[in-house]
C-alpha cells in the first residue's frame, strides 16, 4: 500500500513524485516532499513511490 | 531630533526597517499583498499544511519577492514535530528564518514552553534563525537565549483573541532583563495595543486577527504600520515621568491683578 498525504494512492506504486504531482496538478515549486520521515530533495522528485512508502506532500499555506 | 530612518530590527544578521510582522493567515489571497504593502511588512508569517488537490494557486505568488517569509511551525505538539515541519519548510527554499509553535493546549493554543526550548536548541543546531513562540517566563527566555535563539515571542494574550497585552508586566520583565529583541506576539488586537508594546520597548509586533478579519483590512494594516512606527518613535524619545501629584505646565509666576 501507498499512503500519501493520509490517502490510499496504490495505484502510484512504481510512479514518480513528478508523475504523482502533475496528475493531481501540484505545482512542484511549491511542495515539499517527505518520504517515510526523510525529506526528498527537490532534484530527486523523478524517485519513484514504493509499495510500504507512506509520504506527505506539504505546501506554504497562511498562518500566523 | 531623534530619528527613526537609521533604526533596524535585526534577527539573525538581517536588518529589517520595518518592525511589523504580519501573519498572513484568515486572508483571502487576493488582498494580501496589498496588505503587506499598507503594513509596510516585510516579514510575513506563514504556515505549511498538506498539499490540496486542485489548488494551483499557492500564496507564495501573492507576497513579493523582497519579503522574508517567516515559516512557523503551528500543528507540532512537541519539539521533534517542530523540527520535522522546520525542515520541510526550509526545503521549499524561502530561507532558514522559523517562528517555533509548541502547543499542546487546543483551547488557548498557549505554547508549551519546555518543548519550545527543546525545538528552538536543535533548530538552532541546525542553522535556523530561530523566532520561538513562548508564554512569557523570564528563567524561560533566558533558556531560550542560551538555546540559540535570535528573538523571544512572548504572548500578548492567547492567539487569535484580540485581548491585547494581558501579560503587559511579564513582557516588561523580559525587556529589562533579555538582551535579545522581544517581540510581542498574538493577541494583540487594535493598533493602540501595539503602540504600547513598542512603547514599552518590545523590538516588534506581530499580528494577523486583529488585521485580517476588521472591516477594512488595508486601512486596518497601515493603522498599525503608523502605530507600531510611533510607539517605536515614542520608545526612542524616552516617555516623559509619570506624577502623582500635578506639576504646572504653565508658570506658576507672573500672575495677572
Amino acid at each position: 500500500m501507498l499512503i500519501i498525504n493520509g490517502k490510499d494512492e496504490s495505484g502510484f506504486i512504481g510512479k514518480s513524485v513528478h508523475e504523482f504531482a502533475c496528475q493531481k496538478g501540484f505545482n512542484k515549486e511549491y511542495m515539499a516532499v517527505e518520504i517515510n520521515g526523510e525529506i526528498l530533495p527537490r532534484d530527486k522528485f523523478d524517485s519513484k513511490f514504493n509499495d510500504g512508502d507512506r509520504v506527505e506532500i506539504v505546501c506554504f499555506v497562511g498562518g500566523g | 531630533m531623534m530619528d527613526i530612518k537609521d533604526d533596524f530590527l535585526e534577527l539573525g544578521g538581517h536588518k529589517f526597517s520595518s518592525r511589523f510582522i504580519l501573519g498572513s493567515g484568515k486572508f483571502s489571497l487576493t488582498l494580501l499583498e496589498a496588505a503587506i504593502k499598507d503594513a509596510k511588512a516585510q516579514i510575513v508569517t506563514l504556515a505549511l499544511r498538506r498539499v490540496n488537490e486542485g489548488g494551483s494557486e499557492n500564496i507564495l505568488d501573492f507576497i513579493p519577492k523582497d519579503i522574508t517569509i517567516l515559516p512557523n511551525t503551528s500543528g507540532a505538539r512537541n519539539a521533534d514535530e517542530a523540527v520535522r515541519i522546520a525542515k520541510l519548510a526550509r526545503e521549499l527554499g524561502c530561507g532558514d528564518f522559523v517562528k517555533v509553535e509548541c502547543i499542546k493546549d487546543s483551547r488557548y493554543l498557549l505554547p508549551d514552553n519546555y518543548e519550545t526550548i527543546k525545538a528552538t536548541e536543535k533548530l538552532a543546531n541546525l542553522g535556523f534563525i530561530v523566532m520561538p513562540y513562548m508564554y512569557p517566563d523570564l528563567n524561560v527566555a533566558r533558556d531560550l537565549v542560551n538555546a540559540g535563539a535570535a528573538c523571544v515571542m512572548p504572548l500578548g494574550a492567547p492567539i487569535g483573541t484580540n485581548k491585547g497585552l494581558a501579560t503587559r508586566e511579564f513582557i516588561k520583565i523580559l525587556i529589562d532583563e533579555i538582551e535579545l529583541p522581544v517581540i510581542v506576539d498574538a493577541g494583540i488586537g487594535n493598533p493602540a495595543q501595539a503602540c504600547e508594546a513598542m512603547q514599552m520597548g518590545c523590538a516588534a509586533v506581530m499580528a494577523n486577527t486583529a488585521i485580517a478579519t476588521s472591516g477594512d483590512v488595508r486601512a486596518m494594516a497601515k493603522a498599525f504600520a503608523l502605530s507600531i512606527e510611533a510607539g517605536r518613535l515614542a520608545y526612542l524619545a524616552g516617555l516623559g515621568e509619570i506624577s502623582e501629584a500635578a506639576r504646572a505646565s504653565s508658570p506658576l509666576s507672573g500672575f495677572l491683578e
